[in-house]
């Protein structure tokens, strides 16, 4: 990949840039941090012109091997005052990739209230008005632009929340058959897009070349052999693929770790009702659009993603993952998926990250808005999110603003975001994540549910955050699915291969995991700048001293600890 | 004797099985018994604690078994 485009709205001017020298092995997150770095004040207004979007495809981006062509989508986030990387599937990463593009930077801001859309093709960037897409909904816009720019396009596109600039506000990327439910959920990046007056990316790949492959023999024998590996796992075919994410509810649910209640507590009463058996069964028996297995992108073999299919066998959302069966499900006291899948589509529609809205609507609950489990209640919370009412905005805020606003004192929250499904009491090494990590309260920078440590000790904490920090930038700076990891038993060699196949240059573990601490360094950095300091590595207090009574355990790694997460530094 | 409440979460299916042990027996000894070689493949927990393949069974302890998943 060899082409940096840049976007400015200020006058809008349209570049193409070679990518530099020395930058082959960096993509993904590795390159937002480098950006972010060299072209942006930490200082800035997240929603000034000051501020970029960056849109980038990982190294290994439109080949066809497995569960390479993740996205990510960065900039300085407007709810974590951090910087951000957001990452998601679908196809846009691989159609970036076949026609070439390291990275879109989209910067500046226009002088008026226009709405834009960027249109990519192998012969043209073109800045297009779409000012009929205003305040239109993330699935009817994915329809009216496919009107417009034919069928096969991939899009990245932004709800009513976006323009609105709610600090909840995500990205939809489109999935193997057009839907745009894949989601840069994370940090509010779709109210920075918002705040550039872009709508949406259309990918246009029709004609394109095709990536360069330096060494294409290595890549193909990396490829089968990765395929090999994971069509003969058994764990993945009845983990992932037959049940999705959501087989870690009993998982969770058993280690008292599944955020119940406004993380109250960590196991629910109506676990086995939202459980991935459950969620299997009901897409099996209702039959029509439903799929328990799906692939979110071109040559994923793990096809962990599902479309969820009501009574009459009509697609309520797809896919519904187990974070949001978390915050949406449990932690509003919710137990039941179609409940789950409407507001999920919701969410998706308005442009909003389930994660964030799942925590801001526990917050309301415990506010006494609406009481926990009220499904009817959640949902007419996002209809007042939808019609944009003082509450509606709120909501949208995400569940810091929502809770200093409402008057509630337990806000799960670190660096502002909302935590993800695991309570940090019950597995402490994703409490170390949550509070150290460059991106906030994040299960994907640093997943330690695998790590062999007793998840309710203090002990070893730390070494399995940091251990996971690293691995998890390493995934999002090449653009592979973290799941690839444990579906090729750990055998990250393969993916350095793939690495040595597109550049030419051979790539160790330890070349990749450098690229790794090398981000996560430069992402503290700008952390820095930003005004962050060492005392905004923590979690909330409650979780200090409110014990979970699944668990039995409060959060006790020692802040000494905590400061030796990044000892690499 | 010892007896223990196993459950398997494969797939769809959840096996569920009281067993008895005769003596002392590692939660590695168990897995293998029931068919699953590939223990670092799987998380078990045992009264709600994650549990390594050493530990030594003790009555009345409910083993779940899970394939080792990692969030979405
Ligand atoms: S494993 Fe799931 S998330 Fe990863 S690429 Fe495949 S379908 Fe997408």
């Amino acid at each position: 990949m060899s082409k940096i485009i840049r976007i400015n709205l200020a006058n809008n001017e349209i570049r193409e840039e070679a990518s530099p020298k020395g930058w082959e092995m960096i993509g993904g997150r590795a390159l937002i941090s480098k950006v972010m770095e060299e072209e942006v004040d930490p200082t800035c207004d997240p929603l000034g012109p000051k501020n970029k979007l960056i849109i980038a495809p990982g190294v290994l981006a439109g080949t066809t091997a497995s569960c390479v062509n993740r996205i990510s989508i960065g900039g300085k986030s407007p709810l974590t005052g951090t910087i951000k990387e957001s990452n998601a599937g679908g196809t846009t990463a691989y159609k970036l990739g076949r026609l070439g593009i390291k990275a879109l930077i989209i910067e500046g801001q226009p002088a008026d209230n226009g709405l834009f859309t960027i249109y990519v093709s192998e012969d043209k960037v073109e800045l297009v008005k779409t000012e009929e897409l205003k305040e239109v909904g993330v699935y009817s816009a994915a329809d009216k632009l496919r009107e417009r720019f034919g069928g096969k396009v991939g899009m990245i596109i932004i709800g009513p929340a976006g323009e609105r600039l709610y600090r909840a506000a995500g990205i939809a990327n489109t999935d193997n058959e057009g839907v745009p439910s894949r989601y840069s959920a994370r940090g509010g990046l779709g109210a920075v897009m918002g705040s550039k007056r872009i709508k949406a990316v259309v990918i246009d790949d029709s004609v394109a070349k095709g990536p360069e492959i330096a060494n294409e023999e290595l890549f193909k024998k990396t490829r089968s052999a990765m395929a090999e590996l994971i069509v003969n796992n058994e764990q993945v075919a009845n983990s992932y693929t037959k049940l999705g994410t959501a087989g870690l509810v009993n998982l969770t649910n058993s280690l008292g770790a599944l955020p119940t209640r406004n993380f109250s507590t960590g196991s629910f009463e109506g676990a086995e009702e939202i459980n991935g058996q459950k969620l299997y069964e009901l897409i099996t028996s209702r039959k029509g659009e439903g799929r328990p297995s799906h692939a979110c992108m071109p040559g994923c073999l793990i096809r962990c993603s599902n479309v969820f299919p009501d009574e009459n066998g009509k697609t309520i959302v797809s896919p519904i993952e187990y974070e949001t069966i978390g915050l949406l499900g449990s932690n509003c006291g919710i137990s039941s998926l179609d409940t789950i899948g409407k507001l999920n589509y919701l969410c998706n529609d308005i442009g909003l990250d389930t994660i964030d809205i799942g925590g801001a609507i526990g917050v309301a609950m415990e506010a006494g808005i609406i009481p926990f489990g009220d499904g009817e209640g959640a949902v007419k919370l996002l209809e007042e999110v939808q019609n944009d009412t003082y509450l509606g905005k709120i909501i949208g805020s995400g569940a810091a603003i929502a809770g200093e606003v409402l008057g509630v004192k337990r806000v799960p929250v670190a660096k502002g975001q909302v935590l993800a499904a695991y309570d940090p009491r019950a597995i402490k090494g994703l409490g170390v994540t949550y509070a150290t990590s460059p991106m906030g309260g994040d299960h994907t920078a640093g997943q330690t549910l695998r790590s062999p440590v007793d998840h309710k000790k203090p002990e070893g904490q730390v070494e399995a955050s940091r251990n996971a920090q690293i691995v998890n930038t390493l995934h999002d700076c090449i653009g592979t699915c973290f799941f690839v990891g444990g579906a090729i038993k750990g055998e990250l060699q393969l993916l350095g291969d793939l690495m040595e196949s597109m550049t030419g240059k051979p790539c160790s573990v330890e070349d990749m995991k450098q690229v790794a601490k090398d981000t996560l360094i430069r992402e503290r950095r700008f952390n820095r700048g930003a005004g962050l300091n060492e005392a905004d590595d923590r979690l909330p207090e409650f979780f200090y001293t409110e014990e979970n009574p699944a668990s039995g355990t409060v959060f006790d790694v020692p802040n000494e600890e905590l400061k030796e997460v990044f000892n690499f530094e | 004797m010892k007896s223990v409440k196993l459950e398997i979460f494969a797939g769809s299916e959840s096996i569920v099985k009281e067993i008895n042990l005769d003596d002392d027996k590692t939660v590695r000894d168990l897995l293998t018994e029931n068919g699953i070689d590939e223990i670092n493949e799987y998380i078990v927990i045992i009264n709600g604690v994650n549990t390594f393949d050493s530990y030594i069974l003790q009555h009345g302890d409910r083993v779940k078994v899970f394939p080792a998943m990692s969030g979405g």
